[in-house]
């Protein structure tokens, strides 16, 4: 395991982002952050800034006036990068199945690499959901630094 | 001062609040509303949990004999456990582990006693003694379609 | 000379997307604008279904009031059909109310706390706040959205044992929020912060039809259980709590006195539950082509619903008017002539639910 790779498994910084959902997964993933299930063990910082962020944990399903806006913040995130979906609602639209102001659910508008369903999820979901999210940002990374090594060695 | 320092002393005895999850197993309260199962020995294929469903995530194929359920899409409201007239689904009280893709659960209904099985079966029967008794060909077809009109019936009742 | 500040959609002081358009003269503020509808799903449109169903929709409006939505969704539509609800379900539901306001009114404290910097008291609430979703764990089966309520009653018993639980939840729950409340209430720096910031006047409280704790911190004592009771308020008796100085400091002691008072309705209904009959939940009927209204104090404020039925399973109409909804204009006169750095604290004290506000 390269230096990178470990320090990034130790320390992933997450944006949180609630495109309008209920508040339910928002406030789970709060109670994941402080005491009771503190993820701050794993050294899980919550920012607000897309550009140092490596995860991305989005609650509710897309709404229309917000859907610019989160492929904007998902083209500011730097690369490796992993979208998390969290809860029913962001992963398949949930009980909004139909109503005519989101576009249905989040893998419509950005990739999604983890679906979290419960509604809500239970923090425990989330920390779980975060330890496969930091799986596949590895796997991520692997890939761009062989793709760059193929690069170097064809030039 | 002095408060501070007593609770200061007291939170350095006291053992840590958080829950160390991952490394010990999962706790809960009996009762707790996960995702659901369908029990497939006591379904009787009548369609009324997929009507009753908030999230229409419950989808039952009456001719293939099976329920597929999208386990991603389902809102653990209960709704279904309680409508269902046999007892049939259950409510389960472990969440879902997260995954990389959805999830869907196809159960196969093999309850001798629905409606749907029922008539199959019978047209088989019928099939075979057709078969055992030749030129009596024609009222395959025309059986499915009296099916659907009397499942009709029952969704407007 | 001028500028104009994006505050938001996605912003660390709120935990949802709300947009404030801001026109600076230096560090002073002297214009405002709100934008919303960044939760805009069309639930209004969506009620227009079968109405058991309705009641899970009306708890996903919000997720942090979601027993205020849904219980007032359900006496609306109890009302269309002129079901009466069996009393023991009435005494649940009262019981869900308060325990809901508890932990809304815990998260609001500490997110406003942790505005001014203070991360430790806004841990604190928070681990005061696991115990209020541990006991709504135990006796519904779910930590935020609870799901009980239906038309006609709720789905799930509080018995003996559940109820000898509750009492011990009181009295630790009492103990805890006592020490939380004279760490707030006497430290000096939280309230130099906030005193004097964001002044709400009673005339203007009127001017703008705020509501909740809002209203009750400029002075005016509007609360819907005192003024207009639903389920068990007609017996126990909601002595509205006021403030007078109507700044953020004003709004926040609200909130942590009315912790006291319904740990205080709970005890007072806990005996309820013993000599209330077995019965939960009334059997449901076919909606006549009526129409009914209810209001309910949600902890942010007045909730509105407006039931209308067709002679079918369906709805006709649902109109929902939430607490946020009301007390969204009231940012706009607030800020305009605030610093910078007091924004975020100004509109964190009205609790914003934006989640409620677009719906
Ligand atoms: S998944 Fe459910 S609880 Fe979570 S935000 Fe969506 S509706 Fe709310
Ligand atoms: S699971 Fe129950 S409600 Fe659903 S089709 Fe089978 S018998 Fe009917
Ligand atoms: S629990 Fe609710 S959402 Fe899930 S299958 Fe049953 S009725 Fe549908």
């Amino acid at each position: 395991m390269s230096l990178i790779e470990l320090s990034r498994k130790k320390s992933p910084w997450v944006i949180h982002v609630g495109t309008g959902g209920c508040n339910g997964c928002d406030l789970e993933i709060l109670a994941c952050l402080t005491p009771r299930f503190d993820a701050s063990r794993f050294g899980v910082m919550s920012t607000g800034n897309p550009k140092h962020a490596d995860i991305m944990l989005v609650v509710g399903p897309v709404t229309l006036k917000y859907k610019e806006i989160i492929t904007n913040l998902y083209n500011q995130m730097p690369d490796p990068k992993v979208v998390i979906a969290v809860g029913t609602c962001a992963s398949t639209g949930g009980i909004y199945q139909g109503c005519y102001g989101h576009c249905g659910s989040l893998d419509k508008v950005v990739p999604v690499d983890v679906y979290i369903p419960g509604c809500n999820v239970r923090p425990e979901a989330v920390i779980d959901g975060l330890v496969l999210g930091l799986d596949i940002l590895n796997e991520k990374e692997r890939k761009i630094l062989e793709e760059k090594k193929k690069s170097k060695g064809a030039a | 001062m002095l408060k501070i320092l007593a609770n200061i002393g007291k939170n350095l005895i006291s053992k840590p609040y958080t829950s160390n999850y991952p490394f010990t197993p999962y706790q809960h309260f009996p009762g707790v509303r996960a995702d659901v199962t369908f029990d497939g020995t006591k379904c009787i294929l009548c369609g009324l949990c997929q009507r009753s469903c908030p999230a229409e995530c419950i989808l039952i194929h009456k001719e293939q004999e099976q329920i597929e359920y999208l386990n991603t899409q389902c809102i653990r409201c209960g709704y279904c456990v309680r409508v269902c007239p046999t007892n049939a689904i259950s409510q389960n009280e472990v969440y879902t582990k997260p995954s990389r893709q959805r999830l869907t659960v196809y159960t196969k209904v093999t309850n001798e006693n629905a409606p749907v099985i029922k008539k199959r079966m019978a047209a088989e029967a019928a099939k075979k003694a057709a078969a055992e008794k030749p030129a009596t060909a024609g009222t395959g077809p025309a059986k499915p379609a009296g099916e659907k009109k009397v499942d009709e019936k029952k969704t407007s009742a | 000379m001028k500028t104009t500040i994006q505050f938001g959609p996605q912003h660390p002081v709120w935990v949802e997307p709300l947009r404030l358009k801001l026109t600076m003269d230096g560090e002073i503020v002297k214009d405002c604008e709100l934008e919303a509808g960044f939760c805009h799903r069309g639930l209004e449109k969506k009620f227009e279904w079968d109405y058991n169903k309705g009641a899970y929709l009306s708890e996903r409006i919000c997720g942090i009031c979601t027993q205020h939505h849904s219980t007032c969704y359900c006496t609306a539509v109890e009302g269309t059909m002129g079901l009466e609800i069996p009393r023991r379900a009435a005494v649940i539901r009262t019981i869900m109310l308060e325990l809901e306001r508890l932990h809304s009114h815990l998260l609001a404290i500490g997110l406003t706390l942790e505005s001014i910097g203070f991360e430790n008291l806004f841990m604190l609430c928070f681990r005061n706040r696991e115990i209020v979703l541990d006991m709504f764990e135990r006796t519904t089966g779910n930590r935020v959205l609870h799901g009980i309520n239906i038309v006609g009653g709720v789905i799930r018993n509080i018995g003996p044992e559940m109820a000898k639980e509750l009492e011990d939840f009181c009295d630790i729950m009492e103990k805890r929020c006592l020490d939380l409340k004279d760490m707030i209430l006497k430290s000096y720096t939280i309230r130099e912060r906030m005193q004097g910031v964001g002044v709400m006047s009673e005339q203007l409280a009127r001017d703008l039809c705020v509501v909740g704790p809002v209203a009750r911190g400029s002075n005016v004592p509007y609360d819907i259980r005192a003024v207009a009771p639903y389920v068990l308020y007609n017996e126990i008796k909601v002595k509205p709590i006021v403030e007078t100085s109507g700044d953020c400091w004003a709004r926040s002691v609200v909130r942590v006195r009315e912790l006291f008072q319904s740990i205080d309705i709970i005890r007072q209904c806990i005996p309820l539950l013993a000599d209330a009959g077995e019965d939960i939940f009334a059997k449901s009927k076919t909606l006549p082509e009526k129409e009914y209204f209810t209001r309910v104090e949600a902890p942010r404020g007045e909730l509105f619903y407006y039931a209308k039925g067709k002679k079918s399973k369906e709805m006709d109409r649902i109109k929902v008017r939430t607490s946020t909804y009301g007390n969204g204009p009231g940012f706009v006169p607030l800020i305009k002539g605030s610093h910078l750095a007091d924004v975020g604290l100004i509109t964190i004290t009205f609790d914003p639910c934006i989640g409620c506000f677009d719906r």
